[in-house]
């Protein structure tokens, strides 16, 4: 950003056609899934964004017949779990510690990106509001296994971790929404 | 014999094998509160289905034109005050007595007498003006940048140039 | 699909939250009283925290990243993390007062600003806010772990929306700022990536002791812009001239003039609450020097100027009977022409 300039090199044919192909069929998908995990729009975007350019330089990895969608849900679930290691180490190196335990979220900006129809959008509705009362990593459990239907083996390697704890932490965010989603039910049938 | 709120969730999502999961679906026939446990499950990922439905977000274009500006690799050069920066060495080392908005022109005969550093006058007003416009608070102060050099190993480009309007 | 307003408590540490999905929007008087009690918050609630901030030009960006102690009301202390170029520098401001330190070149600067904590400045940006500006209530989203709601600032004249701010539900602090070009396009974004708040800052953390060796320079003194703009034009020792048009919502908030070498300069101050304006002129009628950086040149109405752009901010320079303008302001190119055609004497 600013200082150090780096080499130009054009896109070959093949890693482009891939990588537009890729955002056609899959920027919506991938998107909204990283939207859910940080409950905001500009982080989403630059999660997004910095998965694609990913998707870009290592397109030759890609096993064609495999699913493309756990490939980037895999690196959007890195990059976001990256992020908040890299925030969370250099905040407790810099700030003088104090008696209250805090959890950090959300991640810092990795790109660039302006903003579109701001006006149409007066959502961030009940679910966004729902998973924000979850731990990130409960969050990814719970969008992985509700609403993108993956399997708790999927869930596990997507999220590199054991099917235990996949199961757990899916107990978990499904027991504390649980109480939510029923109060909703109830007060809107009244 | 009663199931428990986690073993559903597994039922549910299909992660039991065979035939834990033909016991189960057997048992729910013939059990109304695990059935209404079940049902519980049930209410909780559609709820979440829906709700995902209805929240689902368009790509924003804009990502896809910055994909492709990151992968192109496009050279950034440093802000026009950076540069100007640049050519004023040292930076505010000339002292000011009680001025605002001081609006200096360089090499201007018969005023100084000797010529200004070159630059003086516009990254000054850029900066005067910064400086006052960062009163509002919702200015943003980490724009302000302190009295320090940028790497002057910068090379030079020509402003950066808005909108066209010289023909018009 | 029925869509819900939510409203929450913040989460404790350990307890699951008591959550209602039927609240009600909230009115429009409410949101105006959000963006004030969020420009306020800072004299209330202390907090540390460390902030990036990003700036988009034309073809690059710039980021830069800052840890922050602030302590009410008003003691804050910032200190640079990145860029490289600027790492371990820091600025520390006590009310009026800020002193600037910089260890690798061992330099210290001290300015003074008294309007910058004052409490008319603050209300004049309030009250030009409210007038100009339509506070629009969005979802709430989460920055640096907590919930915050945003709200868009709209021109009232454009329907363009300027500004976007994220407030914190809990202690009203911003945590998160966007503004954006005429286009939409983002200008700049200012976010915490994390915050603690807390007053617990150790008082050495706000010494302003200048190190051992470090060279003192001084630094600027602003003096109060005054109100009394017709004395002021009567003082400047020449026939000052104001614009005549001004985007919608824009009002002088301020006029100076100022002495240096000789030369008198008259400096005045326009803000619609969120964008601001300067107009300098002076009588000197020379050409402004740019350094070796070459400005683009446009014309309007029989006149050359001179104009250059620094991410949002256009700086526009031109000369006519005897005079030398510049009009420097977060406007596009043609708002800048438009106004310096009504200046034209």
């Amino acid at each position: 950003m600013g200082v150090p300039r780096k080499p130009s090199e054009p896109p070959s044919r093949e890693a482009a056609e891939f990588l537009e192909r890729a955002m056609e069929q899959y920027g919506k998908a991938t998107y909204n899934f990283a939207y859910r995990l940080t409950g905001n729009e500009a982080d989403a975007r630059d999660l997004t964004q910095e998965a694609f350019i990913r998707v870009y330089r290592a397109w030759r990895s890609f096993v064609p017949g495999t699913s493309f969608l756990s490939w980037i849900y895999r690196i959007v679930t890195n990059l976001h779990r990256d992020e908040l290691r890299r925030q969370k180490g250099r905040f407790q190196e810099e700030i003088p510690e104090d008696n209250a335990p805090q959890e950090y979220g959300g991640s810092k900006p990795l790109a660039v990106d302006p903003v579109e129809d701001y006006m149409a959008e007066q959502l961030g509705g009940p679910l966004a509001k729902a998973l924000s009362l979850l731990s990130t990593e409960q969050r990814q459990v719970i969008v992985l296994a509700d609403i993108e239907e993956y399997s708790y083996q999927e869930i596990a390697d997507i999220m590199g971790c054991s099917i235990g704890t996949v199961r757990s932490r899916l107990h978990r965010a499904r027991a504390l929404l649980r109480r939510l989603v029923l109060r909703e039910q109830q007060q809107a049938q009244s | 014999m009663h199931y428990n709120a986690d073993i559903l969730d597994d039922y549910l999502h299909g992660a039991l094998g065979p035939e834990r999961d033909a016991t189960i679906h057997a048992h729910l026939e013939g059990c109304a509160p695990c059935r209404t446990l079940f049902d519980e499950a049930a209410t909780v990922r559609d709820w979440l289905r829906n709700a995902a439905r209805a929240e689902e977000r368009e790509f924003p274009s804009m990502i896809r034109a910055r994909v492709w500006e990151a992968v192109r690799n496009a050279p950034q050069p440093a802000s026009f005050a950076d540069r100007l920066r640049a050519l004023w060495r040292p930076m505010i080392a000339v002292p000011v007595a009680a001025a605002v908005a001081v609006f200096v022109y360089a090499g201007v005969p018969g005023i100084h007498g000797n010529a200004q550093p070159a630059g003086v006058a516009a990254t000054y007003l850029l900066e005067e003006h910064a400086a006052l416009a960062s009163d509002n608070p919702l200015a943003d102060r980490g724009l302000i940048v302190p009295a320090s050099v940028v790497d002057s190993q910068q090379t030079l480009d020509t402003g950066d140039t808005g909108p066209s309007s010289s023909d018009k | 699909m029925q869509r819900f307003a939510m409203a929450f408590a913040i989460a404790t540490a350990a307890s699951f939250p008591e959550v209602t999905l039927a609240a009600p929007t909230p009115a429009p008087a409410d949101s105006n009283a959000l963006v004030r009690a969020a420009l306020e918050a800072p004299r209330h609630v202390s907090y540390v925290g460390q902030i990036q901030t990003i700036r988009w030009g034309m073809r690059n960006a710039n980021a830069t990243i800052q840890r922050v102690e602030h302590l009410a009301p008003s003691s804050t202390r910032r200190t640079f993390l990145a860029p490289e170029a600027l790492y371990g520098e820091y600025d520390i401001t006590l009310g009026t007062t800020t002193t600037k330190i910089d260890p690798k070149q061992h330099r210290a600067m001290i300015s003074e600003n008294p309007s910058s904590d004052n409490a008319i400045t603050m209300n004049t940006n309030i009250v030009l806010l409210a007038a100009n500006y339509r506070a629009v209530v969005g979802p709430v989203e989460i920055v640096a772990g907590r919930p915050a709601t945003t709200v868009s600032l709209v021109n009232r004249f454009t329907g363009e929306r300027m500004m976007r701010l994220w407030i914190d539900n809990s202690t009203k602090v911003v945590l998160a700022k966007e503004a954006y070009h005429q286009d939409g396009s983002l200008a700049w974004r200012s976010r915490f990536d994390e915050i603690r708040f807390t007053g617990e800052i150790p008082s050495g953390v706000f010494a302003t002791a200048i190190p051992q060796g470090f060279q003192e320079v001084e630094g600027r003194r602003f003096g109060d812009m005054s109100d009394d703009l017709q004395r002021t034009l009567d003082e400047a020792g020449f026939k000052a001239v104001n614009p005549r048009y001004l985007p919608d919502g824009f009002k002088i908030i301020g006029a100076e003039n100022s002495s240096f070498r000789g030369l008198r300069n008259l400096h005045l101050l326009y803000s619609d609450g969120i964008r601001t304006l300067s107009l300098f002129e002076n009588n000197a009628d020379s050409e402004p020097d740019f350094g070796g950086v070459k400005p683009s040149t446009t014309h309007f109405e029989g006149h050359d100027a001179e104009y250059v752009k620094d991410g949002p901010t256009t700086l526009l320079t031109w000369r006519e009977h005897g005079l030398a303008f510049a009009l420097i302001g977060d406007l596009d190119l043609k708002k800048l022409t438009a106004i310096a055609i009504s200046v034209i004497p």
